[in-house]
This record gives structure tokens, C-alpha cells and sequence, in this order.
């Protein structure tokens, strides 16, 4: 369907036809041609798409389900009686229940309304179904019936009002004022006004009239008279605030040193006669004996009862003493220091630590170091020493310090008790010797000499290597000789066996001799070897050829000297095996056929040439002879075998067909030496081998199987046949060129 | 674009109510195959008459059992039983009363599902929707152009949406679909040179079975299948369900005579 747009509207058109051109000068127009349009972004619309969408339309009923059971109507019956609905309003309960008994209506729900008219109480106000509507019996009427109440009005609320008009709002409203119960307060505010929620019932709440409505009020409250409390014991402040109906509250403790005031009230909080309300809380200060005390002056020096006297008079007492020694005597018994210092302020009744001056049982030890015995002593006996034991004496070269102390026990500075004792060491001159020679002595010897001369024995610092028996052990060489210091060490050096020895030439002597000169070096013969010396006669069998350490080396003596020493050759028999090959060609030969002997050179024929010949062979020899002056000419023995042969040959042309099977066979003819003049059938055995399909003109090659080298090469041989594969003309054929080339294997012996 | 109905055999009838007991699934792989076969669409030759009974049978029966305490208002009993709603797809947000049998308050369903009755939760809107369901139907997609198509959409162009309402889900549908699809997905063979209508076969497993379960908790009526193969090729087939619910009785238990729904394709958007 196709519209066009006239200007005005869209016209509908059933079809339109396109212009394709011209075929032979004529117009063509078609029908039915899809359309594109170019769109406003150069794109042909409508785009490629599916042919036509799909719109299917598949319809089926459904059932309705089970309806709910209805209630048959049975149309035989007659019509249900009706009844018209009494006037019930206004009536009491029991004639409106007679009123619809009497028209077979039933009673329905009822409810009641609240009515405030003691008359309609009681009375059926209204009716669910109007008066005269016909209706079936046993149709239930909903009915509405007046119950009369007493009138109610709502509890006012009464609090802050003043009590004259809390009751005037109580009687307004028809209620009765009840029992009012007072509370006394100071708050003028509230003087003679209603408690907050002290009403009942409460406000807000319905209640019958003449229901008593009862409340609190408030009245003024009675006030106290201050008491004297200053000057008073504190223990008769409560029975004076109890008697004036007020309350004792926080006690302030005030403490002072002097004693008649102590236990007594200071101050009060409010002044004697002042009116308070009942149960006010009265605070007042109490004076309290001092807890704390200061640390008297001045103590440092007194004596010691003069320093418990002074600590007594302000309630405190001496602590722990401490002792400081001191030399002065005018100081011992005094106080040098106390604890906590003067001033300080402490708790009464504690103690002052204190330090007291006594006599000194120590000093400090002075320097003796580099002083003379006197001098040494007198300074000791400055600082209550005595001078001690000389622990030892040091010698020196330097002249200045003899007998003078070089050392001392305890050392300077140190503190020690008095009168004890100062040891030390003093500088003494050096002592010498000569040192005696001790060279050419053995060390038992030496170290005796020289422990007589004040020296000692020292150390070994070295060997000297001998050969010489006499001198090994003794004293080549001393370190220290003429004057020396008493007890020093004298280190030597002393004879010692040479360990070593050379090594001595050993090729070309004998074993023998080899091990003579071995030991003769003082060496021993180690691992001898034995060489094969061959067979060319210039080594020597039994003589050295070689040493393991070189001739002149520098050994240990003892060390084992390995050589080695020629021995004599031993020959060997070895097989070897051997092969060559050899060619042999037949030496005698012959056709058979019909009984006739033909000559003895190729081609060797096989087959029927005519229809009249029948089947016929030739058979071909290679003799013993022949194969064994191949062997030997190839220098192998006769009886060497024949591993593997190969026949080769050409086919002969001119005869039978151009293609047939060639077979090989043997003659049975033990010993024969040449061709016999004729042979029996019945000796051939044909077609041991076949060699093939073959063409005539060409030529072949075929290894040779296993029987026919058995029978056919080795001694004795048997003559070779060729045969053909049918008694057919075309099977005709001969061999031409034919000759074998065979391998021969066999072993020799040689000694090496 | 082509619409197909499913038959057992070539050329065969195309599904009934009764195609689920005609299958006979390979018995090693489960497998069997679908032919394409023209919808029909005299009255009640695809989609079958449903009868009295057939309605009867299906709804969601809410509290028949003693596992609930709870009974629903005796008003609102019909919405349940026969629970599909015309307006299934409409969020309705009314509520739905219940007396509680032993304490005797009053519980308050609150709504806002989507689609009527309102049910617990999503599972349980599921259950009722499977209560509900009284027939369902393969569609067999086949784009017949030789363009590749995208976005193609399959839908429910209109229904009468009084005795039965009618959905259409995507065949490739997961662990609610109807047929377990091989690889999560369907094979699509061929008997002859290409995989045209005629020669087209859709190799499902039959061991999820049919119609086991649904998917969603409202009536989807549309598909969009995302892409379409030329024809002539396995791309170009594509498989959905048509799955048909009773709705709400309105009243007169009179069913619904030539109820109807009528299935489109668009091609282009």
C-alpha cells in the first residue's frame, strides 16, 4: 500500500510502478520494487532487516471454577409468609418483646444509650427495621434502649487556689468539700493555698455529683531562737541546739597550743537570739589541741641533755642518733647535725634525728712511698701508725733510692684503726756473677754449674746438626757469659743427629744391588715394580729402569724408595678372522634337451624353443677345483666357507618372450667332473630358487639362498640348473654372462 | 523472523499437554531432540482448553495446612486461592488482614510486592506462582533473513489477561529453567544441508523435566535475544517458554470463552 501527500491529505494508492529503463528502444515498468530513500545522514532506509516480524495470535477457553453451593428453592412450596414490624419506640423492654412475639420477629442485638431523664429509662429509643415493613418471620430486629445515669461533672482542678476558693469551686459544681489536712510552711507563696496533687479524686476526672472532693492547704510554720554557743564544752552544743529545735551541722576544728582553750567552741554561725526556722542547720568552730610543732633553734652544739630538753618543751623527743668520729676533744658529746632541720614544722610527739660527736678510732694512712726508714716512721707516728714488716726489697742501679721505700701496705690514703701497722718494700743495690761457660756439657751437667753460680738452666733455642756420635746431646752455644744479675735464665742450643740423607742413583744396577745401596743411605726399598721389557733386546732383564724419588733428593732417613726393575717378555697367540671375496665363473656346461648333449658355452638355455622339445634345462659347473684355486689365489686356505654368493647374469635376447620367470635348481651328480653325456630327469631337482620375473636383454643380480650355496659351491658340488617355470614356448629363454661372486671367510693364528 | 512450536518428531505434532510423558531421552545422556513445527493456532490446538477441574486444582492455598496458627479474612480467600491477578505486574499497596486463631490480635500484611496477592516473601510468591501454573509451551525463535540480527525482542503483544495470564522466559534460563541445557546451553543439530526449519532439530537433557519451577515473582511477558545468526545457520535459533497461570476468578464462574494471547517479534527497534 502506498499513500502521497496531496498538499492536503494523505491518498491512499494499491500500487505504483517503477521506470527500469530501456530493452530493445522500449520502456520497462515494473511493479512491486523495493524502495529506498537516501536519509538526512546519507544512509539508504531502510537498513537490511528480517523479512517480516512475526505476529501470532493462539486462543483457548477456560473453564469457570466451582461455584459455592447454592441453596435449592423448592418451587412447589407456597410463598413465605410475611409480617409487618411493630412501632416499638417508646415502649419498655418486655412490651416490645411481646409487641414483636405477637408478629413471629425475633429480638436482634441490643444496645443501650446513656440518658440523664430519669423517665425514659428503660424505654426503646429506636429499631434497626422501620414499623410496618413487611418482613419473614423469625427476622431479627436490632433494637437501641435508654439507660438512665446519675448527672456527672468533672473534678476541677484546686491546685494553688487559696483554700476559700478551692471550695467555692467544689461547691459550684455540685460536689461536696471534704476533710482538709494542713501543712506547715514558711514559703508565703503558699501560706493558705491548696497542695499541688494533694486533691482527690483528681482533676480532669468524671465523677457523680455529691462526691465529696477533699484537699491539702498550706499554714504558717513556727520559727527558733538562736543559743549562746561560744565558751561552751563542745559536748553540750547538741542539747542546746535540740532544746531550741535546731540542727547541728558542720564542726570546723581549730587547733591551738594553748591548753585552757582547747575543747571549747570558738565561733557559731549565727549570732546568739537571731530567730531561725525550726531545724536549721547550725555550724560552729570547736578549738582542737595542735597537732603539728616546729623544730627548735639553736640545737646544733648542745649537749645532749640540753638538746632533749629543748625537743621536750614543744612535744617532741630525740630520734636516731648517728656517731661522727672527730679528733678534736672539745667537740666529743655535742650535736654536730639534726633531722628535719630547725624551723621545720612536724607532727607533735615525733622524733628528731640527730649526730653526735665521739672520740675517733681511725685514721688515714699518710705517704711513706720514697721516704727513709726514720722519716717513715715519724710520720706514722704523726697519724697514730706504727711502721709494719718489710714485706721485700727491690733492686735498682740507681744510687739515689737505695734504702729508700718503694712500696707500702696499706696504701696511702686508706682509713684504718689507729695504732696498726704500715708495711713496705725497700729499694736494695743490684747483686751479680760471672756466669760460667757451660758449652761442651750435656744439660744435666750445665744446669748444675750454673745453679751453683746463682743463674738457672733456660730454654732450648735451637739444634745444631751432627754426624759426629760424641757430640749429639751436648751444648754447642750459651746466651749469657761474664757479669751478670744473680738468677737470671741461660738459654742454649745443642748437638742433634742429622735426620736426613740422600738419595742414592739406582737405574741399571740389579735389585740386589739397588737395595744394598738403599740401605747403605740409610733408606728402605719400598714397592717394586716389574716392567715388560719387550722384545727389541735393549733393556736389561733384572736391572732397575726407574726410581720413584730422584737421585741427590734430601729424604727423611727411614723413607721407602719405590723402583722398578725390567722382567722378560711372554708371547700370546691371537686369532684373527678373516674373509675375501672371490669370483667364479663356470667352466663346464651343457643343454639338455630331448636326450642331446650341446656345447658347453652360453647362453645356457631352459624351456621348449619348440612345440616337439618339451621341457628342457641347462645346467652349468663349478667345479671343486675351480673354487679352490679361487680360495687360494685370495690367500685363504682351502677350507674356508662360503658365507654369502650372489649370481649375475643377462638375459639372452631372441628368445621366448621378452619377459619370464627364470628358476634355479641342481643335478644330482656326485663327484662328476665334467658334462656328462647325458643326464636322467629324475637326478634334477628344479626350482630350488626362483630369481625372478625377468626381461630378456637386461641384467641381474640375486643373492644366492642357502641350499643352493650347499649344494651347488661347496665341495662336493653339484652342477647348478636353470629351468623354466612352465613347458610353455614363451617361457623359453637363456642365460648369458653368468658368473657368481662369493664371499669366504676363515681364521689365522699369529703370536704377539 | 519465524516463531516455531516443538514437536517430538518431524513434521509431528506440535506440543501438547501431554509432551512431557512422550519423551524419550537418550538413556545414557538424557538427551533428546525438538523439531520446529508450525504454531497452531485453532482454539485450544497448542495452548489446551483448561477445564473446571484443571482450575480447581491449581492456586496457592494460603494456611490449608496446621503448620499455621493464622487464618485470612474470609474476603480475602479468593485472592489467594485463585491469586493471579490480571494485574499481576501493577504494585498494588494495599494490605491484607489476619486474625490470629490463638491470641486473637490482628496481623497486618503489609504490601508493596509486586502483583497481587501479597505474599511473605519473593520464595514464597515463587511457590504460588508454581501452585498457579496450569500449562506451558516451547517457542522456537529462527531469524529467516540473511542479515545477523541484535537486540531482537520476543514478546507477549497482548492477552485477555481474565482466566489465564501468560509469560515468556528465555530458554537459557539458569537453575529455574525448565530443561537442563547442555553446557548452559542448546545444541542445535541438522538432517539435512543446513539448519533451515526443515532440517533443524534442538538437542535438550530431560533431567531437570518440564516446567519444574519459575523464575521471577511477576509475569514477564518480553525477551530480548541479544543476537541472531543469519538463516540457514545453528546461530540463527533461539529457544524461549511460554509458561500460562490462572488468574483471579471475577466473580460469575463463567471461565473465559477464546481466551488469547498473541506473540510478536521486532526485528528492528
Amino acid at each position: 500500500m502506498f499513500k502521497y501527500y496531496d498538499g492536503t491529505n494523505w491518498v491512499t494508492l494499491d500500487e505504483i510502478k517503477f521506470f527500469r529503463g530501456y530493452t530493445s528502444g522500449n520502456q520497462v515498468w515494473g511493479s512491486r520494487f523495493y524502495t529506498k530513500v537516501l536519509g538526512p545522514k546519507q544512509e539508504w532506509l531502510p537498513k537490511p532487516k528480517s523479512t517480516t516480524d512475526t505476529r501470532i495470535t493462539v486462543t483457548w477457553d477456560v473453564a469457570g471454577r466451582t461455584p459455592p453451593p447454592e441453596i435449592p428453592v423448592d418451587p412447589e412450596l407456597p410463598p413465605e409468609p410475611t409480617y409487618p414490624v411493630p412501632n416499638l419506640i417508646g415502649l419498655t423492654f418486655a412490651a416490645a418483646v411481646t409487641a414483636l412475639q405477637a408478629q413471629n420477629i425475633n429480638i436482634g442485638d441490643i444496645t443501650y444509650e446513656i440518658t440523664g431523664v430519669l423517665a425514659s429509662d428503660g424505654l426503646i429509643k429506636s429499631q434497626s427495621l422501620a414499623p410496618l415493613l413487611q418482613v419473614y418471620a423469625n427476622t431479627n430486629v436490632n433494637l437501641v434502649i435508654y439507660e438512665y445515669k446519675t448527672p456527672q461533672a468533672v473534678i476541677p482542678e484546686l491546685d494553688g487556689l487559696l483554700k476559700t476558693a478551692a471550695e467555692k469551686a467544689i461547691t459550684d459544681l455540685g460536689f461536696l468539700v471534704g476533710t482538709s489536712l494542713t501543712e506547715e510552711t514558711y514559703d508565703t507563696t503558699l501560706i493558705g493555698r491548696v497542695k499541688a496533687n494533694s486533691q482527690y479524686p483528681a482533676a480532669g476526672e468524671t465523677f457523680d455529683i455529691k462526691t465529696i472532693v477533699s484537699f491539702d492547704y498550706y499554714t504558717q510554720k513556727p520559727y527558733s531562737t538562736m543559743p549562746k554557743l561560744i565558751g561552751k564544752k563542745e559536748s553540750e552544743v547538741w542539747t542546746l541546739l535540740y532544746n531550741a529545735s535546731l540542727t547541728p551541722g558542720t564542726v570546723t576544728e581549730v587547733e591551738t597550743a594553748d591548753k585552757t582553750l582547747q575543747g571549747l567552741v570558738k565561733a557559731q554561725q549565727y549570732n546568739e537570739g537571731q530567730q531561725l526556722q525550726v531545724d536549721t542547720v547550725v555550724n560552729y568552730t570547736v578549738y582542737i589541741p595542735n597537732t603539728t610543732t616546729k623544730v627548735p633553734l639553736s640545737l646544733v652544739g648542745k649537749t645532749i641533755p640540753q638538746f632533749e630538753a629543748a625537743l621536750a618543751a614543744v612535744d617532741l623527743y630525740p630520734g636516731t642518733q648517728t656517731e661522727f668520729e672527730t679528733t678534736t676533744v672539745a667537740l666529743e658529746g655535742t650535736i654536730k647535725s639534726i633531722t628535719p632541720a630547725s624551723g621545720t614544722t612536724v607532727n607533735v610527739n615525733t622524733g628528731v634525728n640527730y649526730t653526735v660527736y665521739v672520740a675517733n678510732t681511725t685514721t688515714t694512712v699518710p705517704v711513706i712511698n720514697g721516704k727513709t726508714i726514720a722519716q717513715a716512721t715519724s710520720t706514722l707516728t704523726t697519724s697514730e701508725l706504727l711502721l709494719g714488716y718489710k714485706i721485700g726489697e727491690i733492686e735498682t742501679a740507681t744510687t739515689a733510692l737505695y734504702n729508700t721505700i718503694i712500696n707500702q701496705s696499706p696504701g696511702s690514703g686508706a682509713n684504718v684503726q689507729v695504732n696498726s701497722y704500715v708495711d713496705y718494700y725497700l729499694y736494695i743495690p743490684i747483686k751479680t756473677a760471672t756466669v760460667p761457660s757451660v758449652i761442651g756439657y750435656d744439660i744435666s751437667t750445665a744446669s748444675t754449674v750454673l745453679s751453683q753460680a746463682g743463674f738457672y738452666l733456660g730454654n732450648q733455642t735451637g739444634v745444631v746438626y751432627t754426624t759426629t756420635q760424641n757430640q749429639i746431646g751436648k751444648i754447642v752455644s750459651q746466651s749469657l757469659t761474664g757479669t751478670q744479675k744473680l738468677g737470671l735464665s741461660v738459654n742454649y742450643t745443642v748437638y742433634q743427629l742429622n735426620p736426613n740423607t740422600t738419595v742414592p742413583n739406582l737405574v741399571g744396577l740389579s735389585e740386589a744391588s739397588a737395595r744394598t745401596a738403599l740401605t747403605n743411605a740409610g733408606l728402605n726399598a719400598g714397592t717394586v715394580t716389574y716392567t715388560d721389557a719387550g722384545t727389541s733386546g735393549t733393556n736389561t732383564v733384572g736391572n732397575v729402569h726407574a726410581q720413584a724419588t730422584s737421585t741427590g733428593s734430601s729424604v727423611t732417613r727411614g723413607t721407602s724408595i719405590n723402583f722398578s726393575v725390567w722382567k722378560a717378555h711372554v708371547f700370546v697367540a691371537v686369532t684373527v678372522n678373516k674373509s675375501a671375496t672371490i669370483t667364479l665363473i663356470p667352466d663346464k656346461a651343457t643343454y639338455y634337451g630331448s636326450g642331446n648333449r650341446r656345447p658347453d658355452y652360453p647362453p645356457y638355455l631352459f624351456g621348449q624353443y619348440v612345440a616337439s622339445t618339451g621341457d628342457q634345462v641347462s645346467w652349468f659347473n663349478f667345479r671343486d677345483s675351480t673354487v679352490a684355486s679361487a680360495k687360494t689365489a685370495a690367500g685363504a686356505p682351502t677350507t674356508a666357507t662360503i658365507s654369502a654368493a650372489t649370481i649375475y647374469w643377462t638375459m639372452a635376447t631372441g628368445l621366448g618372450s621378452s619377459t619370464k620367470t627364470v628358476n634355479l635348481g641342481y643335478l644330482y651328480a656326485p663327484y662328476s667332473t665334467g658334462a656328462p653325456g647325458s643326464i636322467s630327469m629324475a637326478n634334477v631337482t628344479k626350482s630350488v630358487q626362483s630369481l625372478g620375473i625377468r626381461t630378456n636383454g637386461s641384467s641381474y643380480s640375486t643373492a644366492l639362498s642357502g641350499d643352493m650355496i650347499s649344494y651347488c659351491l661347496n665341495a662336493p658340488s653339484w652342477p647348478m640348473i636353470v629351468n623354466a617355470s612352465s613347458s610353455s614356448t614363451t617361457a623359453y629363454g637363456g642365460l648369458t654372462d653368468l658368473y657368481v661372486r662369493a664371499t669366504i671367510n676363515w681364521t689365522e693364528t699369529t703370536y704377539v | 523472523m519465524k516463531l516455531f512450536a516443538a514437536s517430538l518428531t518431524r513434521n509431528g505434532s506440535a506440543e501438547s499437554n501431554s509432551f512431557v510423558s512422550n519423551i524419550n531421552p537418550d538413556p545414557v545422556t538424557n538427551e533428546f531432540r525438538i523439531y520446529p513445527v508450525e504454531i497452531p493456532t485453532t482454539g485450544g490446538s497448542w495452548f489446551e482448553d483448561v477445564t473446571t477441574a484443571e482450575v480447581d486444582n491449581a492456586g496457592y492455598l494460603v494456611w490449608a495446612g496446621s503448620t499455621f496458627n493464622k487464618y485470612m479474612n474470609a474476603s480475602a480467600i479468593p485472592d489467594y486461592k485463585y491469586g493471579y491477578d490480571p494485574m499481576w505486574n501493577v504494585e498494588d499497596t494495599g494490605t491484607y488482614q489476619f486474625i490470629d486463631k490463638v491470641t486473637g490480635e490482628t496481623v497486618t500484611i503489609e504490601g508493596g510486592y509486586l502483583g497481587n496477592p501479597k505474599l511473605q516473601d519473593a520464595p514464597e510468591v515463587l511457590t504460588a506462582k508454581l501452585d498457579c501454573k496450569l500449562q506451558t509451551r516451547m517457542l522456537l525463535v529462527y531469524n529467516d533473513s540473511p542479515n545477523t540480527l541484535n537486540n531482537v525482542k520476543v514478546r507477549i503483544d497482548d492477552q485477555t489477561l481474565r482466566g489465564t495470564v501468560v509469560e515468556l522466559t528465555d530458554g537459557t534460563g539458569g537453575e529455574w529453567g525448565y530443561y537442563q541445557l547442555i553446557d548452559g546451553n542448546y545444541t542445535v543439530e541438522k538432517d539435512g544441508a543446513d539448519y533451515s526449519p526443515a532440517n533443524a532439530k534442538i538437542v535438550l537433557t530431560s533431567t531437570g523435566g518440564l516446567g519444574n519451577s519459575t523464575e521471577t515473582d511477576y509475569i514477564p511477558q518480553e525477551i530480548t535475544i541479544p543476537f541472531l545468526d543469519a538463516a540457514g545457520t545453528e546461530g540463527a535459533w533461539f529457544l524461549g517458554y511460554l509458561t500460562m497461570y490462572v488468574t483471579k476468578e471475577n466473580g460469575n464462574y463463567a471461565g473465559t470463552e477464546n481466551d488469547y494471547i498473541t506473540i510478536a517479534t521486532q526485528t528492528v527497534a
